[in-house]
C-alpha cells in the first residue's frame, strides 16, 4: 500500500509525527504517548501498573526498576509538553498489586510530583479487577466513551476516549487495550530478521495506541489496506509502508 | 559377592536364554556383562546394527541374579517383585513402548520375578501415582519423565537402591539441552546412590571418549568403551540422473527422477524414504501419488507434524511381517530407534549434509548384526553426487563427525535448581558439587554458580531490584537447606520442566473435527483464510485460524500459491565438507572415480574450462561483472551457517574500505559478494578481507546480533522458566510468549544488564547459530591456502547454486533504526472484507 505522506510531517529532529485524525492535530511521540496540543492533553493507554510485582510473586523475576522507569518516562513527558490534564485510556493497573505497597508508594510519589495535573482515567478490563486507584490519589475514573475536545453546542467535533476498540459511534475514538505490533520485513528478499514492533494504528474512525508500559508485549496485528500505521522504537515514531 | 563356580560376568540362566533362542551371545555382549559385573560404568557404542540393548540389559540382570536378593527370590515360590534396581532412559517416548517389550521378553523367559513399566508424557495419571507408591524393579522412561520424579517432595527415596541406569540412544540426547538435564538428573541418582554404574549406548561418533565421559560424570572412574558389532558393509549407492545440469540449483526439489525411484521401490520389499524436510516429504508423497496412483495405499507418510495416531499406524504396519507397505516417506521422524525388521531398503533424498546422519539412515536397513546396511541415495542437484561420492569414502575411512556436549547452559541449571529445592531441598555445597560433577559444568565459575543461586533466590544479583520474588528460599523451620515454599511456584515449575522448546504447534482440523496433525503457528498465522498449503499428504486450504486450531478443507485445485513451510538449514558438517573439498580436488587433477565423479565430469570439467576446480591448498575466489553488478564468490567449503556469517563480515569489511552497498550470500561451500561497481583488490587486500582478526567484533556489527539474540532468548527464557508455554485452561498462544520472552529480553537489557541469561542468549547466537568457532577455523584454514583469483565471462556450475540464492539475500548495513525502519514494510490485510481481528 503506498501512501501518500502530504499530513504527516515529522517534527523537527524530536522523533514525533504529527498526524490528523478526526479533525484533531494530533502528536505521536515516539515514547508511546500521543500529545493534543490543542487540548493541552496527553494521552496513552496501558500502563498496567503492578504487573512487574504480580509477577514476581508468581516467580517471574521482573525489576522492579520497571515501574519506577515508566513513572519517569511520564515524567519526561509532562515536562517536555507541559499538559494540563493526563488521559490514560484504560489499564492503568494489572491487578491488585498495582494498589499494594511497593507499587502503589512508587505512584503515590509520582502523583505527588505532578500535584497540578487533571489526571482522567477511562477505565478499562485490567482496572475493574484491579479496582479504582485509591481516591488520595486525585484521579478521576470515567467510563469509556468520555468525550475530550470540541464543541458539545456544536455537535461534537471532539475525540471519544476508550479503553477496548469500538466501531460505529458518532465521534472518532481513540483506544488502547490492543497493545498492537507489527511485524516488519525487509522490502528484498528474505533478510535473516524481521522485526516486531509495538505501533500506532489509524483506521478512519478509530486510534489504537501502543501500550505505554514497558512490560506489556505487543500483539501482532493485521491493518487493513487504508489504514495508517507509525512504528515507534528507540524514542522515535516512522509511519510504515503496506504491502498488500 | 559372586558365588563360586559362577563365571564372572554371566549367568547359566542367561546362557540357557540365549541358547533357547539358538543364539550366541557376542564377545561384544559379555564385554559389556563383564564390565558391569565388575562395577564399571561406560558406553556401549556400534556405527549401527543391532545387539546393543542386551548388551546392556544382561549386565544389570546377571549381577542381580548373583546377588543375594536374585538367589532368595529365584528360590522362593511366590517372590515379591523387588524394588527399583534399574531404570532406563530413552530419548522419545514412541521407543518406549517398543524397548519395554524388548526388555520384558527375557525378563519373563527367564523367570525372573522383576516388574517391568514405563512412565513418560503419556502414561495416565493413575498409574503415575501408583508407581509413586511402588516404584517397578524396571522403570523406563524419558529425562523429562526422571526430572519430574526427582521434583517429588519424596523423590530422591524413591531413587534409593537403585543399582543401575541405562541411557538409550545418548548420541541423539548428548549434543542438545535435554543431554545436559539428563547428566544432572544421573548426577542426583549418583548422589543418592554412590555405588551407581551408569551405561549409554550410543552411534560411533567422532568423540566416542568424550561421550562416555559425559554420561559417567567427571568423577567417576574411567568409563569403559565397548565396541559393537559394525556391519558388514555400508552400501552407498546413487540414482544417476540421466542427464546432469551443468548449473545446479540449490533446492531444486529433484522429483525428476521420481520413475528411477520407483523402480527402486518396487524390486525391493519395504523402503524408507528419507527426505531433510517435511516440505520436501510431503512434496515427494504427493508427487509419487499423482504419477504412480497404483501405489496408493501402499505408500505412507511419516514426519514430526503428522497425528500421533496416524505416525503409529504407518509404525505398526512397517513392524508388520506381512505388511503391504512398500514406502513410507519420511524425515528425521524415523531416524532413531524402533526395529522394523521389514525394511530392507533406505532411500536418501537430498544432501546428506553429514556422514554419522547417512551411516544412521543406511542403519535403518538390514538390522540384523553383520548384515549388509545399504542407501541408495537421490540427488537433488548434480553436485549433491559430489556429496554422496564423499561421504562414502568418509564412511570407509570412519570420518565421523563429533557431538560436542553443550558447555554449561544457565538455563538449565537454574531449572536445576528449582527441581532440587521441589526434590526434598538441597544444601548449597553439596549440589555444586553434584552439579559440578557434570561433564557440562566441570568448569562452572563460582560467580557463574553464585548468578544462578541468586537469580532462583532473589530474581538475580541486584539486591532490592526484585521485591517480593523468591522461587527458592532457605527452610526457616528446620534448616535442611533450600526448598520451594509456595505450592504456585512449585506446580509451574513442574509443568515446565524440560528443555525442548518448539514453535507453538497448531491444531490441524477438518471442519468436522478429524484431526491431521499440527503445524508451526509460525507458519499458519502467515496465511490469510483460503490460502493454499499441502499438509498430511493432501492440498488443503485454511478455512480460519482460531484458538490454537487451523481449520481446513480440502483444497479444489492446486494452481496458484502453495505455501511451504519447514526450514532445513542445517548445514554441511566440516567432515562432509572437507571430504567434498578433497573429492574436487582429485577431479580437478582429472582424477575422477566412481559413477557419481564420471557422471558431474561434464560440470567440472566446464567448472575447470570457465574458471579452475580449487586444488586442495588453494582458496578459489572469482570475480564476475555482469550487468546486474559485480559478482565476488568466495569458496571457502566452511557449511552453510558459518559461510552465512562470513558473508556478512566481508561486507562490512568491504564497505569499510569504500562505502558501498554490498549483498552477501552463502551456501555449504561458499560465499557471493554483490557490489553496484567492480572493486578490484590485490591478493593482499583479499589477504585483509579474509583475516581472522578481530573476527568476533566484526560478526557483532555486521549481523543484527540484538535481533538473533532476542529470538534465542525465547528458549533461554522459557528453560529458566521466565515464560511458560501454557497450563492447562489457561493455554497462551506462542505470539503471547513470545512477547513476554521480548518484554524480559527488553527489561533485562534496560535494567539487569548483566543477567547472564542475557550472555547465554549471546552466545548460544555466536556458537549455535552463525558457528563461530567454525567460522575462525575456515579463516585460520583459509589463512593457509593459496589465493587463486579467476575471472570468468560468466557464472560457473559452482557458483550458481549462489547466484540463483541472491533473492533471500541479507544487506549489510551500518544505518540507524529509522533508516532501517524506512525500508522495511509491513504486510498488510489482503482482502479488505476479512472481518477477523479487524478495528471499526
Amino acid at each position: 500500500m503506498a501512501t501518500t505522506a502530504h499530513d504527516i510531517k515529522p517534527d523537527a529532529g524530536d522523533g514525533c509525527c504529527e498526524f490528523t485524525f478526526g479533525g484533531a492535530s494530533l502528536t505521536l511521540t515516539g515514547d508511546r504517548a500521543v500529545y493534543w496540543a490543542a487540548e493541552r492533553a496527553l494521552l496513552l493507554a496501558d500502563v498496567h501498573l503492578g504487573k512487574p510485582a504480580s509477577f514476581r510473586e508468581r516467580g517471574a523475576p521482573v525489576p522492579e526498576d520497571v515501574t519506577s522507569g515508566d513513572l519517569a518516562r511520564i515524567d519526561a513527558l509532562v515536562d517536555r509538553h507541559a499538559p494540563d490534564r493526563l488521559v490514560i485510556l484504560g489499564d492503568l493497573a494489572h491487578d491488585r498489586a498495582a494498589w499494594q505497597a511497593t507499587t502503589l508508594d512508587a505512584f503515590a510519589a509520582w502523583r505527588a510530583r505532578h500535584g497540578a495535573l487533571d489526571v482522567v482515567l477511562v477505565r478499562g478490563n485490567h482496572d475493574r479487577w484491579a479496582a479504582d486507584p485509591p481516591a488520595s490519589l486525585g484521579i478521576e475514573v470515567v467510563e469509556p466513551g468520555w468525550v475530550l475536545g470540541g464543541n458539545a453546542d456544536k455537535d461534537g467535533g471532539g475525540l471519544a476516549m476508550h479503553h477496548e476498540p469500538v466501531s460505529g459511534g458518532d465521534l472518532p475514538a481513540l483506544c488502547g487495550h490492543l497493545h498492537p505490533g507489527v511485524r516488519l520485513r525487509h522490502e528484498r528478499g528474505r533478510g535473516r530478521t524481521g522485526m516486531r514492533s509495538a505501533c500506532y494504528w489509524f483506521s478512519e474512525n478509530l486510534g489504537v495506541l501502543p501500550a505505554f508500559g514497558r512490560f506489556t508485549g505487543c500483539a501482532m496485528v493485521r491493518p487493513g489496506p487504508a489504514d495508517r500505521v507509525f512504528v515507534v522504537g528507540e524514542g522515535r515514531v516512522v509511519e510504515i509502508r503496506g504491502r498488500g | 559377592m559372586t558365588p563360586s563356580g559362577q563365571q564372572q560376568g554371566t549367568h547359566p540362566l542367561v546362557d540357557g536364554w540365549f541358547a533357547s533362542h539358538g543364539w550366541d551371545p557376542f564377545p561384544f555382549q559379555r564385554d559389556a556383562w563383564r564390565a558391569h559385573n565388575e562395577g564399571r560404568s561406560g558406553l556401549i557404542h556400534a556405527p549401527t546394527g543391532n545387539g546393543k540393548t542386551l548388551a546392556a540389559m544382561m549386565g544389570p540382570l546377571i549381577d542381580w541374579l548373583q546377588s543375594a536378593e536374585g538367589a532368595r527370590l529365584m528360590d522362593s515360590e511366590s517372590p515379591e517383585p523387588p524394588p527399583l534396581r534399574l531404570l532406563w532412559i530413552t530419548p522419545m517416548r514412541a521407543l518406549a513402548n517398543d524397548t519395554l517389550e524388548s526388555l520384558k521378553l527375557p525378563i519373563h523367559e527367564m523367570g525372573i520375578p522383576w516388574t517391568a513399566e514405563k512412565r513418560t508424557g503419556d502414561t495416565g495419571s493413575a498409574a503415575k501415582a501408583r508407581q509413586r507408591k511402588k516404584m517397578p524393579t524396571l522403570l523406563i522412561t524419558t529425562p523429562e519423565s526422571l526430572t519430574i520424579l526427582l521434583s517429588y517432595a519424596d523423590g530422591p527415596t524413591l531413587f534409593k537402591g537403585l543399582r543401575g541406569v541405562v541411557v538409550d540412544e545418548w548420541h541423539e540426547l548428548l549434543g542438545s539441552k535435554r543431554g545436559v538435564q539428563t547428566e544432572l538428573g544421573l548426577s542426583r541418582l549418583r548422589a543418592l546412590n554412590p555405588g551407581l554404574r551408569s551405561w549409554g549406548l550410543s552411534a560411533t561418533l567422532g568423540n566416542t571418549e568424550e561421550a562416555a565421559r559425559a554420561l559417567v560424570g567427571v568423577r567417576s572412574a574411567e568409563p569403559t568403551l565397548v565396541r559393537g558389532i559394525a556391519p558388514k558393509a555400508i552400501e552407498v549407492d546413487c540414482v544417476i540422473p540421466p542427464t546432469i545440469e551443468k548449473f545446479p540449483w540449490a533446492g531444486h526439489i529433484g522429483t525428476s527422477l521420481m520413475g528411477q525411484v520407483v523402480a527402486r521401490i518396487r524390486e525391493a520389499g519395504t523402503s524408507l524414504l528419507f527426505t531433510n524436510t517435511r516440505a520436501q516429504a510431503e512434496i515427494w508423497f504427493r508427487e509419487m501419488m499423482r504419477r504412480h496412483p497404483e501405489m496408493l495405499g501402499r505408500v505412507a507418510l511419516h514426519h514430526g507434524s503428522l497425528d500421533r495416531k496416524i505416525r503409529e499406524q504407518v509404525e505398526d504396519h512397517l513392524r508388520a511381517h506381512d505388511s503391504i507397505l512398500k514406502c513410507v516417506v519420511c524425515t528425521s521422524s524415523l531416524d532413531l530407534g524402533v526395529d522394523f525388521s521389514p525394511v530392507d531398503q533406505v532411500i536418501q533424498v537430498g544432501s546428506p549434509k553429514g556422514v554419522a546422519r547417512l551411516v544412521q539412515r543406511a542403519g535403518r536397513s538390514g538390522h540384523q548384526p553383520g548384515a549388509v546396511s545399504r542407501v541408495v541415495c537421490v540427488p537433488t542437484n548434480a553436485l549433491e553426487l559430489v556429496e554422496f561420492a564423499s561421504a562414502r569414502e568418509a564412511i570407509e575411512t570412519k570420518q565421523i563427525e563429533q557431538r560436542r556436549p553443550v558447555p554449561k547452559p544457565l538455563d538449565v541449571l537454574t531449572q536445576h535448581l528449582v527441581t532440587a529445592a521441589m526434590g526434598g531441598g538441597f544444601d548449597e555445597r553439596s549440589l555444586r558439587d553434584e552439579v559440578t560433577s557434570c561433564y557440562s559444568y566441570r568448569d562452572l565459575t563460582d560467580q557463574e554458580w553464585s548468578w544462578a543461586m541468586a537469580f532462583v533466590h532473589r530474581g538475580g544479583e541486584t539486591l532490592g531490584a526484585y521485591p517480593e520474588f523468591a522461587r527458592i528460599s532457605p527452610d526457616e523451620t528446620d534448616q535442611s537447606g533450600w526448598t520451594v515454599a509456595s505450592k504456585k511456584i512449585a506446580t509451574r515449575h513442574r509443568m515446565a520442566i524440560g528443555t525442548i522448546v518448539s514453535d507453538q504447534a497448531v491444531a490441524v482440523k477438518y471442519a468436522n473435527g478429524r484431526t491431521l496433525g499440527s503445524i508451526e503457528e509460525s507458519f499458519v498465522s502467515r496465511l490469510n483464510p483460503g490460502d493454499k498449503f499441502v499438509f498430511a499428504g493432501r492440498p488443503l486450504q485454511l478455512v480460519r485460524l482460531r484458538q490454537m486450531t487451523a481449520t481446513v478443507r480440502p483444497a479444489k485445485s492446486t494452481k496458484g500459491t502453495i505455501a511451504r513451510w519447514g526450514g532445513g538449514k542445517m548445514p554441511l558438517s566440516t567432515q562432509l565438507a572437507d571430504a567434498v573439498r578433497e573429492r574436487l580436488a582429485h577431479a580437478g587433477r582429472g582424477e575422477f572415480g566412481g559413477l557419481e565423479m564420471e557422471a558431474v565430469r561434464p560440470l567440472i570439467e566446464l567448472q575447470a574450462s570457465l574458471s579452475r576446480v580449487p586444488a586442495a591448498d588453494e582458496l578459489l575466489i572469482e570475480t564476475i561483472n555482469l550487468r546486474d553488478g559485480f559478482h565476488m564468490f568466495v569458496y571457502p567449503f566452511g557449511g552453510r551457517l558459518a559461510q552465512e556469517g562470513l558473508g556478512a563480515v566481508l561486507s562490512l569489511r568491504l564497505s569499510r574500505r569504500s562505502p558501498a552497498s554490498i549483498t552477501a550470500v552463502g551456501n555449504d561451500y561458499g560465499i557471493e559478494l554483490v557490489t553496484d561497481d567492480p572493486i578490484g583488490l590485490t591478493d593482499t587486500e583479499w589477504r585483509v578481507i579474509l583475516s581472522p582478526d578481530n573476527l568476533v567484533d566484526d560478526l557483532v556489527d555486521s549481523v543484527n546480533e540484538s535481533e538473533l539474540a532476542r529470538r534465542q532468548f525465547r528458549e533461554v527464557a522459557r528453560i529458566a522458566g521466565l515464560t511458560s508455554s501454557g497450563y492447562p485452561g489457561e493455554r497462551v498462544s506462542s505470539r503471547q510468549t513470545q512477547a513476554s520472552s521480548d518484554m524480559f529480553f527488553d527489561v533485562f537489557n534496560e535494567f539487569d544488564p548483566g543477567n547472564l541469561l542475557l550472555d547465554q542468549a549471546r552466545r548460544e547466537v555466536m556458537e549455535g547459530q552463525l558457528e563461530v568457532q567454525r567460522l575462525r577455523d575456515v579463516l585460520d584454514a583459509c589463512a593457509h591456502r593459496r589465493l587463486v583469483i579467476e575471472r570468468p565471462e560468466s557464472v560457473t556450475p559452482l557458483g550458481f547454486g549462489l547466484f540463483a540464492e541472491s533473492m533471500r539475500a541479507t544487506t549489510v548495513s551500518s544505518e540507524s533504526w529509522e533508516d532501517r525502519i524506512r525500508r522495511m514494510s509491513v504486510e498488510f490485510e489482503r482482502q479488505a472484507d476479512r472481518k477477523t481481528d479487524r478495528i471499526g
